[in-house]
């Protein structure tokens, strides 16, 4: 398998102090790789790097094997769908969608049979002539991901982009998205804080904590063999927060997760 | 009849009174300007004219200057709004992206232009122009009348800019259009209800504005206003009328042309400090 996307040693220190330091990380061609790790901890960062959104204080991005860090975000081959404001209001759903088609000089009829190909895709078909204001939240991030697949990128960003939705969209899209990804080969970096999205749609998961990163593995072994406590405590959480059930339930799931922290304990690097 | 009242309730008898209160209050002296400017013959206590006519028209459109007066206002208008277009637009954006020090005290200097008695600006304005030579020219009448729509020429735009999300821009970027495409094909579409909006306000404000043109202009820079003082008082009310109805109709025209661009949100914007 080909790399597609390569990280080495990307830092960047805002005027703060706050940042990311020493990132490195790699995806393979079709792959979907998660970012998780909570807020603040810089996953934003990172993905604007690659997306060319910073200009890094060390490092280098490689995309396709090409050096890429010195380019701005329109000469580079990403395509990044943002939390929100991603559409523009004065253009109509058909023009979101055309914009970067008539920077790239396609001519018209492609451009449209790819728009509505496009709009099938993420279940809007014949969406062309709304305003994004006439659009509910769910469907205004299915546009903005319609936008970046039309643009066949190298390499898909997505920052929380459900992360706006009701938790029912969100799994719905999360599918859709899985389906989408699978279909076309897509290489994708997904940005999220929830845990169980992360588990659920990764091939690969690089849990991040304070600017550096934690932990790089499948969901499965970030889920039976996290490398730090941290990593323990952070994928933990999620069975001590997660469901509702009943007051038995409840202490019931606390035990389990009391004695995985205690076998963990031997596991961990952490003495 | 008592019954009537009562079912309609005493609110809504106060409401509709004070409403009629200020339509007569507004629209009276209004109506009645329309009136004496399409009057022949109008006599103490009747109540319409007994002859209607054009002859003020006429006679209003005769006089040399007043012809030659709408022309020029009109001009000094276009002109003072396009130069307050390229002069605060790129201010404004500054303003609205870029951090730069003092961006405050700048911002908040505009307001000053508003701060102190127009009068009293324009004449240490006029002791200026008079060193440099601006007084009696229409240089001089055009930075007067920008002088006054700085502030809002300034503020509103900054507030629209403002409204425009980081990622909105650069998604554009990221889908592959330059910094300049970018501002051609988001930024400043949506940020021209804004832009629109201004410009209205200083085409507007420079048609009327009389007391810094006649301070500055005088004798030969005769605009619209400055010949509405001198037809008010030479002639009969009726020229005044018709006058003024002249001065007000590109007002009207203008502000319903632009109803649809000013919303509340886009004023109340315009006037916050962030
Ligand atoms: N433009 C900036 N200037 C200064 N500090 C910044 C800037 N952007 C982010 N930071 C800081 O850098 C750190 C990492 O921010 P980042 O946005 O990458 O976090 P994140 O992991 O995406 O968080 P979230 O899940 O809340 O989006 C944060 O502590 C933040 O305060
Ligand atoms: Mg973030």
């Amino acid at each position: 398998m080909s790399v597609q996307l390569a990280v080495r040693g990307l830092t960047k220190r805002y005027k703060t102090g706050e940042g990311v330091t020493g990132i490195n990380l790699e995806v393979n061609k079709g792959e979907l790789v998660t970012l998780l790790g909570p807020s603040g901890c810089g996953k934003t960062t990172v993905l604007r790097g690659i997306g060319g959104f910073l200009e890094p204080d060390a490092g280098e991005i490689l995309i396709e094997g090409k050096r890429v860090t010195q380019l701005p975000p329109e000469k580079r081959p990403t395509s990044m769908v943002f939390q929100s404001y991603n559409l523009w209001p004065h253009m109509s759903v058909y023009d979101n969608l055309a914009f970067g088609l008539k920077i790239r000089g396609m001519p018209k009829a492609d451009i449209k049979s790819a728009v509505s190909d496009a709009l099938r895709l993420v279940r809007l078909p014949g969406a062309e002539k709304k305003y994004p204001t006439q659009l509910s939240g769910g469907q205004q991030q299915r546009v903005a991901l319609a936008r970046s697949l039309l643009l066949k990128p190298a390499v898909l960003l997505l920052d929380e982009p459900f992360s706006a939705l009701d938790a029912k969209l969100r799994h719905e899209m999360r599918e859709e998205l899985r389906d989408i990804q699978t279909q076309k080969g897509l290489t994708m970096v997904f940005v999220t804080h929830d845990q169980e999205e992360a588990l659920s749609l990764s091939d690969r998961i690089i849990v991040m904590n304070h600017g550096h990163i934690e932990q790089i593995a499948p969901p499965q072994r970030i889920y039976n063999e996290p490398e730090t406590l941290y990593v323990a405590q952070f994928i933990g959480k999620m069975n001590f927060f997660g469901g509702g059930g009943g007051r038995g339930a409840y202490s019931g799931r606390r035990a389990v997760v009391a004695e995985r922290e205690a076998s963990l304990g031997g596991r961990s690097r952490w003495p | 009849m008592g019954w009537y009242f009562k079912a309609i309730g005493r609110r809504r008898i106060i409401e509709f009174i004070l409403l009629t209160v200020f339509a007569v209050f507004f629209a009276g002296p209004l109506l009645n300007l329309v009136v004496l400017a399409f009057s022949g013959q109008w006599t103490y206590p009747d109540l319409l004219p007994h002859q209607w006519s054009f002859k003020w028209w006429k006679f209003v459109f005769e006089q040399d200057d007043v012809a030659k007066s709408i022309g020029l206002s009109f001009l000094i208008a276009t002109i003072v709004t396009a130069l307050s277009i390229v002069l605060c637009i790129p201010a404004a954006y500054a303003f609205a992206r870029i951090r730069f020090p003092f961006k405050r005290v700048f911002l908040f200097s505009f307001l000053l232009t508003h701060a102190f008695p127009k009068m009293g600006l324009y004449v240490s304005i006029a002791v200026l122009f008079y060193k440099v030579g601006l007084m009696n020219t229409m240089l001089g009448v055009v930075l007067v009348h920008m002088i006054n729509v700085l502030m809002f020429m300034t503020w509103i735009p900054t507030a629209a800019f403002r409204n425009i999300q980081a990622a909105q821009e650069e998604s554009a970027r990221d889908v592959g259009a330059t910094p300049l495409r970018v501002f051609r094909s988001i930024t400043l579409p949506m940020a021209m209800p804004g832009i629109m909006v201004a410009s209205v306000f200083t085409f507007l404000n420079s048609l009327d504005e009389a007391q810094g043109t006649f301070l500055v202009g005088i004798p030969d820079i005769k605009t619209m206003p400055i010949i509405m003082y001198s037809i008010i008082s030479d002639f009969p009310s009726s020229a005044g009328a018709v006058f003024s109805i002249i001065l007000t109709a590109p007002t009207i025209i203008l502000l319903v042309a632009a109803q649809r661009l000013i919303s509340a949100d886009v004023m109340a914007s315009g006037f916050q400090v962030k």
